[in-house]
């Protein structure tokens, strides 16, 4: 399994975390806050649609609400593919990360 | 009411849609809308809509960098999918291939036809200011439209009219023979000009200078082919180029050669200057080629009813002079003077005046030529647009899979148009190869030099691409409608499609293909007709076995020994010298009875000739008798035709007397009538004519000379030797009659040549088309001809079975094409004076030929099919 990328791994966190409010619009707004800057939806539907290609998630039509102009919501779920990857990359972080604190990191 | 106010920015939406492709990212628009909403609750409509604007414009280019990677992504793989099926079934698409291949070549080599014909004279710099003046009187019914005008009004244009800014006059004086040391030949296309022809007609030099070039008496300025065929390597200018053992004259210029696509090309150009009949102030003599250069802005009309106006000053004298009344009364009797100035570009196809300098086309062709070419496109088309949808039997279950795992309509049309479009790409390719292949042998056909600028014309390779894209996506738009149109559930049953053998639109393009096949076969055999008809009618005179001898006015008044010396060789059966040849424009003259009044004079054309005319040509006398003289004529003698005779209304016209009108003292009597004969071409009606008796050093130019069949070249031998006795070294120059007369129909020729040729292009490729099509149709029937195999049928009761849909479409096809083709060609063939009628004979063979090629294509595959042991074909499933 190939390591995943750091947009990938937000994405991947966010769909997980959200659950069955993983759509576009909460998707994009989760992830702006997480990188404290706007994301926009030309890179969010990039990098979904690339998560799919790489079976990570899956994905099903949510309900349709007065405000979408007609469009259903397409509610994305992290399949067990997804997770393995997830969680190997926890594992990767963690053994980075070991040891080493903000405040070290500060007081260089 | 809130949200209905407030909507997200139109524009901004248009932008998604159009990039995010529905399909691919179906919640997008939704979530945008979602959010847009939320924005407009909290912080209002302003902040909503620029929210909605920033996002979209920030979010535009991942959406169409990936819109563009998904589209090759697409692309190469329907690509791939494309040329597999190509490859699949050859034999389907080398007819589709090679059939629209044939039919592009064949348009684009008559578009470069087309495009040549309407470039004529265009390269000249200023050539939409350039005008040919040219006159049209109407003497007493008598129309004279000749490209010819007076020596005079070319002076007075240029001195009186301030908006003529050049002007130059062309007149051709025969045919000389150049000599140039070892050098001999007898040239055509020597013209004297003004000497301010090259700043009317900017030719480029290559060697000498332009405007002094021809400004003295003994210049001559010749082609760059020219001096090649005289001067070899050596520089020609200065020396000396010698003109009928007379005179030498001086080389002064040598110009670039006259491209093709012009009305008039010269060899040598000598100065006007001091030549007979330059100063010769006779306005109503048309002897001289009148071109100009008018002043930017001017108006051409304007000048045409000043000329007239300026022209009657002149003329009213010299009327006066040849027909005792004035300018104003002449025209008040009902006859007509006009000027007309035809721009320069539009000689070569609009002008078909008498005496234009080289024989014209006409813009009608251009619009048949066009008309075929797109007819043959058309069918090449069609062929293509058959063929896919017989052929979707084949596909269905593709269709059929491809829509079960998740295509969508639009996928399924782009692929079925993609492969039509590369179809037609490698088409083109195959059909600029053919053009390559083909153009010699059209240009040897059309008598042009026409080449496909592939490389030269930056705009030909792209205008190419797009030209075989569209024909693509007008090829393949039905069918892949059609096709991608098919249900998944009832293609794939086990019954499957039935393979649609009574499509409607089939039908229908069958049909129309070989209602255009027709009509071009009606075509051809109508012009062919007609141009038998032409060369086989009675002329009223024998054309074989005479030879002409040309320049015999050189000879002066030798000739007539020279005819007597001719006469000696027991192969000669008579000579007889004349003025002009036939087949030729005759010169023209004013003649009216005797003491009628000059305004019913007649203009009639007339030739000079000696006693022996008659047995020369074979032309019957039908009253009277001919001139009998050989030695000093009877001046006052003329014999007349019958047209003329009508004309003048005689009962019993011989003994009667005529009056020349430049002449009218001298009274001429009419002693002989001979029958009519097609003097002129045969598309025109007979003139009345009269024949004048010749005069040794004034008329002759031509000797003909009746043999007798066999030893040609001894009786040639024999007149080569007299000639040599009379002429001296002067060479003899001589064509054969028949041939000569020939070249009167070559532009007829051509184009019948040129129609059949493609007419046979477009029934081939029809034929293609249709070998295709009965292929297809017969391998659905194989289950069915099998079981009527076993059940007891016949070969040949199979073979009626599968050729009975065929001959249907091609007898609808018939009766649909006749009508038209009637009616084009009976158009066509008013166009001469002399016609056949379309015979319903005529259209019932091309029915018949259409009917045979058709059912000869399509047997084949039915013969097959009807021969396959039945055992073969009840095991295909």
């Amino acid at each position: 399994m190939r390591e995943l990328t750091k947009i990938e791994e937000i994405l991947l966190l966010a769909i997980w975390k959200l659950k069955d409010e993983a759509y576009g619009v909460k998707i994009r707004q989760h992830v702006s806050k997480v990188i404290n800057k706007d994301f926009t939806y030309g890179n969010l539907y990039s990098a979904l649609n690339q998560l799919e290609r790489k079976e990570y998630v899956t994905k099903r039509f949510g309900e349709l609400t007065p405000v979408r102009g007609g469009r259903k919501k397409v509610i994305y779920t992290v399949n067990e593919i997804g997770l393995e990857a997830l969680k190997a990359s926890y594992k990767m972080n963690e053994a980075m990360w070991e040891g080493i604190t903000e405040y070290a990191l500060s007081n260089n | 009411m809130k949200t209905r106010i407030h909507k997200p920015p139109v524009i901004a939406r248009a932008l998604l849609k159009l990039f995010d492709g529905d399909e691919k990212n179906y919640a997008l628009t939704g979530d945008f809308k979602e959010e847009f909403h939320e924005i407009l609750e909290t912080q209002g409509a302003f902040r909503a809509k620029l929210w909605f604007w920033i996002q979209t414009i920030k979010s535009l280019p991942k959406l169409i960098s990936d819109a563009v990677t998904w589209g090759i992504i697409m692309l190469s793989n329907y690509l791939k999918i494309a040329w597999r099926n190509i490859r699949k079934q050859k034999g389907y698409s080398f007819i589709n291939i090679f059939g629209l291949a044939v039919g592009i070549a064949s348009c684009i080599i008559i578009m470069l036809f087309v495009f040549d014909e309407v470039s004529y004279d265009k390269f000249y710099p200023n050539s939409d200011r350039i005008y040919r003046l040219s006159v049209r009187t109407f003497l007493n019914n008598n129309l004279e439209n000749t490209a010819k005008s007076a020596a005079p009004v070319g002076p007075v244009l240029l001195s009186e009219f301030p908006e003529v800014e050049a002007m130059t006059r062309v007149r051709n004086y025969g045919f000389p023979v150049f000599y140039y040391k070892d050098k001999v030949f007898s040239e055509e296309r020597v013209f004297r000009v003004d000497s301010t022809f090259f700043d009317i007609f900017q030719v480029k030099f290559i060697k000498g200078n332009s405007k002094t070039a021809l400004t003295k008496a003994g210049n001559i300025v010749l082609t760059e082919s020219m001096a090649k065929k005289y001067f070899g390597d050596e520089d020609p200018m200065g020396k000396l180029i010698n003109s009928d053992k007379r005179r030498d004259y001086l080389v002064t210029g040598i110009t670039e050669d006259i491209p093709t696509n012009s009305h008039f090309h010269f060899d040598f150009l000598q100065p006007l200057m001091g030549s007979p009949n330059v100063d010769n102030p006779i306005w109503v003599f048309n002897d001289f080629y009148t071109y100009i250069r008018l002043r930017e802005g001017a108006s051409i009309t304007e000048l045409e009813t000043k000329l007239l106006e300026t022209a009657k000053k002149y003329l009213d004298p010299q009327i006066r002079r040849f027909m005792g009344i004035g300018i104003e009364d002449f025209l008040a009797a009902g006859n007509k003077f006009e000027y007309n100035f035809t721009p320069l570009t539009d000689i070569h196809l609009h002008s078909n005046r008498e005496f234009e300098i080289e024989p014209n086309s006409d813009y009608k062709y251009i619009y048949i030529f066009s008309t075929i070419a797109l007819a043959i496109l058309l069918i090449a088309i069609m062929n293509f647009v058959n063929l896919s949808t017989a052929r979707s039997t084949m596909r269905a279950k593709e269709v059929g899979i491809r829509k079960t795992i998740g295509s969508q309509k639009k996928q399924l049309i782009s692929q079925f148009l993609l492969e039509s479009v590369i179809m037609s790409l490698i088409a083109m390719i195959i059909s600029v190869v053919l053009i390559y292949l083909l153009l010699p042998y059209f240009n040897d056909l059309a008598q042009k030099s026409l080449q496909l600028p592939l490389f030269s014309n930056h705009f030909m390779i792209p205008m190419l691409i797009v030209l075989s894209i569209g024909i693509g996506f007008a090829a393949g738009s039905y069918p892949a409608m059609f096709l991608s149109a098919f249900s998944p559930v009832s293609v794939l049953k086990p019954s499957g499609m039935k393979g649609g053998n009574k499509s409607v639109m089939r039908s229908v393009l069958v049909v129309f293909q070989f209602v255009i096949s027709i009509v071009l076969i009606v075509g051809t055999l109508v012009i062919i007709k007609q141009l038998s008809f032409i060369q086989n009618s009675n002329l009223g005179f024998n054309k074989d076995q005479i030879i002409i001898l040309k320049k015999t006015d050189d000879l002066g008044v030798r000739v007539t020994s020279f005819k007597q010396e001719l006469l000696k060789d027991p192969n000669i059966i008579s000579a007889t010298n004349t003025s002009d040849l036939l087949g030729n424009t005759f010169e023209i003259g004013g003649i009216t009875k005797e003491g009628a009044p000059d305004d019913e004079a007649q203009l009639m054309v007339y030739i000079a000739t000696d006693s022996d005319f008659l047995k020369t040509y074979d032309i019957k006398l039908v009253a009277g008798r001919f001139f009998d003289y050989d030695g000093l004529p009877a001046m006052d003698k003329i014999v007349v035709n019958e047209t003329a005779v009508k004309k003048f209304g005689f009962d019993d016209p011989i003994g009667k007397f005529v009056e020349n009108t430049v002449n009218r003292e001298m009274k001429l009597e009419i002693i002989g009538v001979v029958q009519d004969f097609h003097f002129e071409s045969f598309n025109q009606k007979i003139k009345p004519m009269f024949f004048i008796p010749y005069v040794a050093n004034r008329y002759g130019k031509f000797v003909s000379v009746k043999i007798k069949p066999g030893n040609v070249s001894a009786t040639l031998n024999f007149i080569r030797t007299a000639w040599e006795k009379f002429a001296g070294s002067q060479s003899m120059e001589y064509e054969f009659f028949d041939e000569q007369f020939e070249k009167t129909y070559l532009s007829e020729q051509r184009t019948a040549q040129i129609f059949g040729t493609f007419s046979m292009l477009g029934i081939i490729i029809a034929c293609l088309g249709l070998l295709g099509l009965s292929t297809f149709i017969t391998a659905q029937r194989t289950k069915e001809i099998g079981i009527r195999k076993t059940l007891g049928s016949s070969i040949s009761q199979i073979m009626v079975l599968l050729n009975k849909q065929f001959v249907k479409w091609i007898i609808i096809a018939n009766l649909i094409a006749w009508p038209i083709a009637y009616l084009l060609m009976t158009s066509w063939l008013e166009n001469f004076a002399y016609r056949i009628d379309v015979s319903f004979w005529t259209l019932l063979i091309a029915g018949f030929i259409s009917l045979g090629i058709a059912l000869i294509t399509v047997s084949y595959q039915s013969a097959k099919a009807a021969r396959t042991n039945p055992t073969e074909s009840l095991r295909t499933e």
